[in-house]
């Protein structure tokens, strides 16, 4: 089965923020909810100060807690290894944004979207309305792109927009399981590490480091 | 090999489970824990030999207390409407198996109504004591709150409950015009005592490895202990029967110690809700050779 990841080359990174327009303007991410971010952090290094970059979103863990105290499975991990939220069956009880320990997810704006939908009548707005929303590697594109034979993370047309966005070249996105992937390929000849991998939630998230 | 850290986002305040939570908390703290301490001390324990009407009424006033707690997570959901999806897949998740629960306390209390034995009893008291683990539970598999994700936050769910329980009973049966023996005040005691050892065990897990100090924690503290005095004082002068406030047929001392119980349990469970969640800080962790 595959398990999509993405490895997040922190040297590479420029802090453009481009990844978290593209992913907010793709997804029709509504104001307040988060799926991208991006940090700016300043350490100093062996008497150098060294700035760098983070992007950070859910990290699609192997053991993630946001399932675990899903009370609808509406959080679930699909084949993919890609976690997702069903928005049909998802009840806002939030226990999902207080179980993620990286503050990946939010709960969707009512307001916002209420008026949204009667300005532009998208009632397909609707589905989103109170309901808990993070990344999802845009799983439609990646989808789409496997039913149509292509390579997520080689084609651009099946990889998700973050990436397809980034203008440094620092996110990097496929398949782990495939040891022909890009991905797994650079995890191979570099250090990686993943954030708070210590809580024991597995993430598919993997970053090179800077310092 | 060193580590080095490097903190990217600050633990920082959220914006969910607030009063509704600690509503949800308080009430169904009171309703279960009322139920056990009314079925189990006064039943097993005691002489009281209540009317079937008395102890319907009684009965009913905790079971709604149960529900009207319910009722009132809903009140924070997104999508209240769609509460009724928890029941799409018990034991998935604590919160369904809480639901559960409440399903299974809901049904005992009607049936014990008309089975009456101490067998279905005890199993009542057992099955409402997993309820309020089961709470606790659900707050503690919140591993983005390091104060909430502790082992100890469970049995001090359970031991609060019955500590409110004891209290709303303590008030209720004193209006009602009933007296209780030197047992049940012991055991009254005895329960106050194991909630205050677990609260303090709670206070040192977190004074070790607190991430963001609560406030006006010295102000709590001492809170905490003259609340304590006031009502061992209470509990003593009650055990000794120095009545010198009673009037009207009313014991006020009973009554005050009622009062304090559940001041001191809701205000844990409000320093739980309000004062100690934190999202934990997000960290990196550099390891170089």
């Amino acid at each position: 089965m595959p398990q999509f990841s993405m490895v997040i080359d922190l040297k590479n990174c420029i802090g453009c923020g481009s990844c978290v327009e593209a992913c907010h303007q793709f997804n029709e991410v509504p104001p307040g909810s988060i799926w991208r971010r991006v940090f700016e952090k300043t350490e100093i290094d062996k008497g150098n100060l060294i700035r760098f970059f983070l992007s950070m979103s859910c990290m699609h863990c192997d053991d993630p807690p946001c399932v675990k105290v899903c009370p609808t499975k509406a959080t679930n991990k699909s084949k993919f290894g890609i976690i997702d939220i069903n928005e049909d069956l998802c009840i806002g009880c939030a226990s999902c944004v207080l179980a993620c320990p990286y503050n990946a997810r939010s709960i969707n704006n009512s307001v916002y979207l209420k008026n949204f939908v009667f300005l532009t009548n998208r009632t397909d707005a609707c589905k989103k309305l109170g309901v808990a929303s993070k990344c999802n590697f845009c799983k439609n594109i990646v989808e789409n792109g496997l039913k149509r034979g292509l390579i997520p993370g080689n084609d651009l047309d099946a990889t998700p927009m973050c990436v397809r966005s980034c203008i440094g070249g620092a996110l990097s996105f496929g398949d782990l399981e495939d040891q022909n992937s890009y991905v797994s390929q650079v995890l191979n000849k570099n250090n990686s590490f993943s954030i708070m991998s210590e809580l024991g939630t597995s993430p598919n998230v993997f970053y090179l480091p800077v310092l | 090999v060193t580590m080095r850290i490097v903190t990217i986002l600050y633990p920082r305040k959220h914006l969910y489970w607030k009063w509704p939570a600690l509503f949800h908390l308080i009430c169904s703290g009171i309703g279960i824990g009322g139920y056990i301490f009314l079925n189990f001390t006064l039943n097993f324990l005691e002489t009281i030999d209540f009317s079937d009407l008395t102890t319907l009424l009684l009965n009913l006033f905790l079971l709604a207390l149960v529900c009207l707690g319910f009722v009132s997570l809903t009140i924070e959901a997104g999508r209240p409407k769609r509460t009724l999806f928890m029941y799409r897949g018990f034991f998935s998740s604590w919160i369904s198996i809480e639901t559960f629960f409440f399903m299974i306390f809901f049904a005992s209390i009607i049936l014990n109504e008309f089975i009456k034995s101490n067998l279905f009893s005890l199993i009542i008291i057992f099955n409402s004591s997993l309820f309020l683990i089961i709470q606790g539970l659900i707050f503690s598999s919140m591993l983005g709150i390091p104060n909430w994700c502790t082992k100890i936050l469970p049995f001090f769910i359970l031991s609060s409950g019955f500590t409110s329980g004891t209290g709303v009973t303590l008030i209720l049966l004193t209006f009602l015009g009933y007296y209780f023996s030197l047992l049940t005040f012991f055991i009254t005691i005895a329960i106050i005592l194991v909630n205050a050892f677990i609260w303090i065990w709670y206070l040192i897990i977190l004074n070790k490895g607190l991430v963001v100090g609560p406030t006006n924690s010295k102000k709590n503290t001492l809170l905490f202990i003259y609340t304590y005095i006031i009502l061992f004082i209470l509990l003593f002068a009650s055990i000794f029967q120095f009545d010198f406030i009673a009037f009207l047929h009313i014991n006020f001392i009973n009554i005050t110690i009622g009062l304090l119980i559940l001041f001191i349990s809701s205000f844990q469970k409000y320093f739980i809700i309000y004062k100690v969640s934190f999202l934990r800080d997000v960290t990196l962790s550099f390891y170089k050779k």
